[in-house]
C-alpha cells in the first residue's frame, strides 16, 4: 500500500498521462490554430487601442490623429502577430501586456 | 521537443500564405492590371482611338457636358465630370452604378457624344482589386484584413529566409527538380521585389485602414443640412469660367474632375498632377459659379497620407515607371502564385487523395489559370458582343464571372476524377488560344487598324496577350514533359 505522498504523486502522474498526452496529440495543428486566432484578436485589439490612444492624446489635430494612429497600427499589427505567434514562451503574454497598455492609454487620456 | 522559431513561423507562413494567398493573388493580379485601367478601357472602346491625347476641353464641349450633367441630375442621379487627360483624351460624365463608374464619353473639341460601346473596361479589375466585388464596405474590410495577413506572411517569410536572403537573390535553377525550381522562383521573386511588395501592401492597407480600425470621420466630419434649393437639382452654371478660374489656382491642365457636392461645386486637382495625391480643390457657388475658396489639404499627417496614396495609385507616373509598376505587380503575383503551387507540392504526397486537398487544388487552378482565362475572355467578349447591345456592361461582367466559375467547376471535376494535371493543361491551353488569338481578334474587329500600328495601347495590349499566351504554351509543354521530382 503506497503512502499518501506516493498516492498523490501517482494520481498526479495519471492526470498528466490522461490529460497532457492527448492534448499533445492534437497540439501541433489545433493549438497552433487556436494560438493564431488569439494572436490575431490580440494584435488587432492592440492596434485598434493604439489608434484610439493616438486620437485621444493628439485630439488637437482632429481627424489626422486617427490617420496617424492608423499608419502606426498597420505597421505594428503584423509585428505583434509575429511576436505573439513566434515567441513561444512569452509571446501571448507580451501581446497581452501591449494590449493592456494600449487600452490603458485610451482610458487615461 | 519544442518547435524552433523558424518552424513556428514556417507553419504560419505556409498556412496564412495559402488561406489568404488565394484571394491575395486575385487582388495582386487585379491591381497589376489596374495600373493600366484607363488604357484597358481605351482598348475596349476602339471607337475613340482616333482622338489625340492631351486636348483641353473646348467651351462648346464643356457646355455639352453641362447639359448631360443636368439631365442626369434631373433623373435623381449623382454624376461627376472627368476632364480629358493624357491617358484618357475624352470628357466623361460618370456615375456609380453600384459596381462601376459608367456614363457617356464626349469629344473634347465639339462635345458630341462619342459613339463608344459601353464597357466595364479596366474599372472591373480596379474594383476587383480593392473590393473583390463584395461591396464597398465589406470589400474594403476583407481586402484590408488580407493586406494585413500579407504583411504577416512577408514578415514571417523574411525571418525564415533571413540567413539566405542575399545568396538567394541570385539563385534560380529553373531546370532543377520542379519543387526546387518553384521554391527558387518564390524566393527570387520575394527577395527581388521585396521593397515594392512591402511598400505597395503597406500603403494599400493604410489607404483603407478606416475600414478595419477606428475612424475619426464620423466624429470630425459633420455634414450640415442640405440647402432646400439643392433637394431639387437646379441649373448648373457654365463650367468654362469655373475651369479657367480653377486653372488659375492650380495651373493649366491640372484639373482632374468636377464634383457636384450638396453645398458647392468642386474643381478637383488631377490625381496625376504630382506625386502627392492631394485632391486640393477650388470651390464654386451653385447659383452663379462664383469662386468661393481654394481648399488645400496641408499638415504633416495629411502630406504623409497623400504620399502613401500617390505611391499606391501611381497616377503621377510617366509611362516607363508605369511599366515598372506593372512588372513589379507581376512579380508580387508570381510570388503568391509560386507559394500556392509549393503548398500543393508539399502536401500532395500525403493528402493528395483527400477531398480538402482536391478542393485546394481546384481553387488554386481557378485562381492561377482560371483568372487569366476569364480576363482574356473578357477582352474577347468585349469585341464579340454587339457594340449596341443593351446592358452591355452587365453582360461583360456576367460573362467574366461565368468563365471564371466554369474554370473552377472544370478544375474541381477533373481533380476529383484524379486528373489534376489535365485540368492544368486544358486551362493553360485555353490561355494559349485566347492570348495568342487576341491580336488577330483585335485586327479583325477594329476598323482602320493599319493606321494605328506602332506604339499605342492596342499594340501594347495585343503584345502582352501574346506574351501571356506564349508563356502558357511554354508551361503547358513543361507539364507534358517527363515528370521530374
Amino acid at each position: 500500500m503506497p503512502d499518501i505522498f506516493t498516492s498523490v504523486a501517482l494520481h498526479y502522474n495519471n492526470m498528466r498521462m490522461s490529460r497532457i498526452i492527448p492534448f499533445k496529440a492534437w497540439s501541433p495543428a489545433y493549438s497552433r490554430v487556436l494560438r493564431l486566432v488569439i494572436c490575431m484578436s490580440l494584435a488587432w485589439g492592440s492596434g485598434a487601442a493604439i489608434v484610439q490612444a493616438v486620437a485621444l492624446h493628439f485630439s488637437s489635430i482632429g481627424e489626422n490623429a486617427y490617420v496617424a494612429g492608423q499608419i502606426m497600427a498597420c505597421l505594428l499589427i503584423p509585428i505583434f502577430m509575429i511576436i505573439g505567434f513566434g515567441w513561444h514562451r512569452y509571446g501571448l503574454l507580451a501581446l497581452g501586456i501591449i494590449g493592456t497598455l494600449a487600452m490603458l492609454a485610451c482610458q487615461l487620456g | 521537443m519544442r518547435d524552433t522559431l523558424r518552424q513556428r513561423l514556417g507553419w504560419l507562413h505556409t498556412w496564412i500564405g495559402f488561406v489568404t494567398g488565394l484571394l491575395l493573388c486575385v487582388i495582386f493580379a487585379g491591381g497589376t492590371l489596374a495600373v493600366f485601367n484607363t488604357e484597358i478601357t481605351r482598348w475596349m472602346q476602339p471607337e475613340n482611338s482616333r482622338l489625340p491625347s492631351g486636348l483641353a476641353p473646348s467651351p462648346k464641349a464643356l457646355e455639352a457636358a453641362r447639359q448631360n450633367l443636368e439631365t442626369l441630375r434631373a433623373q435623381g442621379k449623382q454624376p461627376f465630370l472627368s476632364l480629358p487627360s493624357v491617358r484618357d483624351p475624352v470628357l466623361r460624365v460618370l456615375q456609380y452604378d453600384g459596381h462601376e463608374f459608367v456614363g457617356p464619353a464626349l469629344d473634347p473639341i465639339d462635345g458630341q457624344r462619342i459613339n463608344v460601346r459601353q464597357t466595364v473596361g479596366g474599372q472591373l479589375f480596379y474594383n476587383l482589386h480593392f473590393t473583390l466585388w463584395l461591396g464597398r464596405d465589406w470589400g474594403r474590410r476583407v481586402v484590408d484584413m488580407l493586406g494585413l495577413a500579407m504583411l504577416v506572411g512577408i514578415l514571417s517569410g523574411i525571418i525564415i529566409h533571413l540567413r539566405l536572403l542575399l545568396p538567394d537573390l541570385v539563385l534560380f535553377r529553373p531546370f532543377a527538380a520542379r519543387a526546387r525550381a518553384w521554391l527558387d522562383g518564390h524566393i527570387l521573386a520575394g527577395v527581388f521585389f521585396l521593397p515594392f511588395i512591402v511598400g505597395i501592401t503597406y500603403t494599400g492597407v493604410i489607404i483603407h485602414a478606416a475600414a478595419v480600425l477606428p475612424d475619426g470621420a464620423a466624429i470630425h466630419r459633420q455634414a450640415g443640412p442640405m440647402p432646400t434649393a439643392l433637394k431639387t437639382p437646379q441649373a448648373l452654371p457654365s463650367l468654362t469660367p469655373m475651369l479657367t478660374r480653377a486653372e488659375a489656382e492650380f495651373g493649366a491642365g491640372q484639373i482632374g474632375f468636377f464634383l457636384f457636392n450638396p453645398h458647392h461645386i468642386s474643381a478637383v486637382r488631377a490625381d496625376g498632377a504630382s506625386f502627392l495625391m492631394t485632391r486640393d480643390e477650388a470651390e464654386f457657388r451653385y447659383e452663379d459659379g462664383a469662386f468661393l475658396r481654394h481648399v488645400k489639404h496641408i499638415g504633416a499627417t495629411t502630406v504623409l497620407s497623400q504620399g502613401f496614396r500617390g505611391f499606391h495609385f501611381a497616377r503621377w507616373t510617366p509611362l516607363p515607371l508605369r511599366w515598372l509598376y506593372f512588372l513589379s505587380g507581376l512579380g508580387g503575383t508570381l510570388l503568391i502564385a509560386s507559394g500556392l503551387v509549393l503548398f500543393l507540392m508539399r502536401y500532395r504526397r500525403r493528402y493528395g487523395n483527400t477531398i480538402s486537398f482536391c478542393l485546394a487544388e481546384s481553387l488554386v487552378i481557378a485562381v492561377l489559370v482560371g483568372f487569366v482565362v476569364a480576363a482574356l475572355g473578357l477582352f474577347w467578349t468585349n469585341r464579340l458582343l454587339s457594340a449596341t447591345l443593351a446592358s452591355r456592361v452587365m453582360w461583360e461582367r456576367n460573362i467574366f464571372m461565368a468563365i471564371w466559375l466554369f474554370s473552377l467547376l472544370h478544375a474541381w471535376g477533373l481533380v476529383l476524377a484524379k486528373r489534376a494535371m489535365s485540368a492544368w493543361r486544358q486551362q493553360l491551353l485555353a490561355v494559349t488560344i485566347l492570348g495568342m488569338g487576341l491580336p488577330i481578334l483585335d485586327i479583325l474587329t477594329r476598323s482602320s487598324w493599319t493606321v494605328l500600328l506602332g506604339r499605342n495601347i492596342f499594340c501594347a495590349i495585343d503584345c502582352c496577350a501574346l506574351v501571356v499566351g506564349m508563356s502558357a504554351k511554354a508551361i503547358h509543354q513543361r507539364l507534358n514533359a517527363p515528370h521530374q521530382t
